[in-house]
């Protein structure tokens, strides 16, 4: 386990150390070259997911307390939510059957158990990385 | 102002069931308003029920139990001000303690006049995951057994894709450490037992 230690009781977030819940949370914009359709952005919802909760898994997180995204488009928007390990996402929310999506705003926020911010914000930045390049989908951070 | 608490650990169904409550008590002619609060430095619960209609204030960056308590005591303070709902539902973030979230929200000051404002407090729910209860308390169980022994009432959620005999065994160990506890089994998902929690909003302590 890669939990930062105590090193000072007194610290605000002291109940979440003491815990061992690893946080990270980030806006994104996507731009795509192609126009995509719902159930590729579906698709890209649900890997995305995954792959972040692989990735902390492997690097020895055993707990996700909670995997979120919410993703805005021309279509609609979604709200998408991953609790246990190996489990499709819960999606809630709907975007229209178009297929002329060129742009995603998403917001991602990712609470683990068994490792500290720094390997949750680097694992998730690595599954963002390898789910948009084998989706061929261009990505910049907002924050 | 009657304030009512949904905590609960990570992924136990709070939002799912915030927003249920929040459409039938409006449905009921009640002036909602919703706090919402985030531990991430970027919010997603608050886009989530905006997307349902309902308007919630967002905290994020902290826990309103500790770190970021003055902005949940502004927050209610201007709520109060400027909207005066009958209810405020407060959703805290995962790692919340109860007690704490209740003994902030009763120092809020009106901010026009600066007096105390008394507010009421319904029953607080701890929402609990039967489904995965056995990795809970195998990884965050002092953050578990916290919050069910600081709630009044006890839905234990998930019941739709649980198996009974982790339901059961939920209950069971829920009695165990909250006797005092009204359990009630719920699935924030189809909406099931959302109605007797409405009426201990409505009409409990």
């Amino acid at each position: 386990m890669r939990i930062k230690p105590l090193t000072n009781i007194r610290d605000k977030e002291a109940h979440r150390e003491i815990d061992g819940l690893g946080k990270f949370g980030i806006k994104l914009v996507f731009q795509s070259n192609n126009q995509r359709s719902k159930n590729q952005i579906l698709y890209f919802v649900n890997q995305l997911l995954l792959r972040i909760s692989e990735k902390c898994f492997a690097q020895g997180a055993d707990l996700i307390g909670h995997i979120k995204i919410h993703l805005e488009t021309s279509a609609g928007h979604i709200g998408a939510s991953l609790v246990q390990f190996n489990e499709e996402a819960n999606i809630i929310g709907d975007i229209d059957e178009i297929n002329d999506i060129k742009i995603i705003k998403l917001t991602l926020n990712v609470i683990v158990h068994g490792i500290w911010d720094s390997a949750v914000a680097e694992e998730s930045k690595i599954a963002i990385e390898e789910v948009c390049t084998e989706i061929n989908l261009g990505f910049k951070y907002e924050k | 102002m009657k304030i009512f608490q949904i905590a609960g650990f990570l992924g136990s169904g709070k939002t799912t069931a915030l927003i249920k409550i929040a459409k039938e008590l409006t449905n009921r002619g009640e002036r909602i308003a919703i706090i919402v609060n985030d531990i991430g430095e970027v919010a997603v619960d608050g886009k989530i029920i905006e997307d349902y209609g309902l308007d919630a204030k967002e905290i994020a960056s902290g826990c309103i139990c500790c770190q970021v308590s003055g902005s949940f005591i502004e927050t209610l303070s201007i709520l109060h001000d400027s909207f005066n709902p009958d209810i405020v539902i407060v959703e805290p973030t995962g790692v919340a303690a109860p007690n704490i979230v209740k003994d902030v929200a009763d120092s809020i000051k009106s901010i026009k006049s600066g007096a105390l404002i008394k507010v009421q407090h319904a029953p607080i729910l701890t929402i609990v995951d039967s489904s995965r209860i056995e990795l809970l308390l195998k990884a965050v169980k002092r953050l578990v057994e916290k919050q069910i022994k600081e709630a009044d009432i006890i839905g234990i959620n998930k019941i739709d894709i649980s198996n009974e005999d982790l339901i059961t065994s939920t209950e069971k160990f829920v009695k165990n450490l909250n006797p005092q506890s009204r359990i009630i089994r719920i699935s924030a998902k189809t909406g099931d037992g959302l109605s007797e929690i409405i009426e201990e909003i409505l009409n409990g302590h």
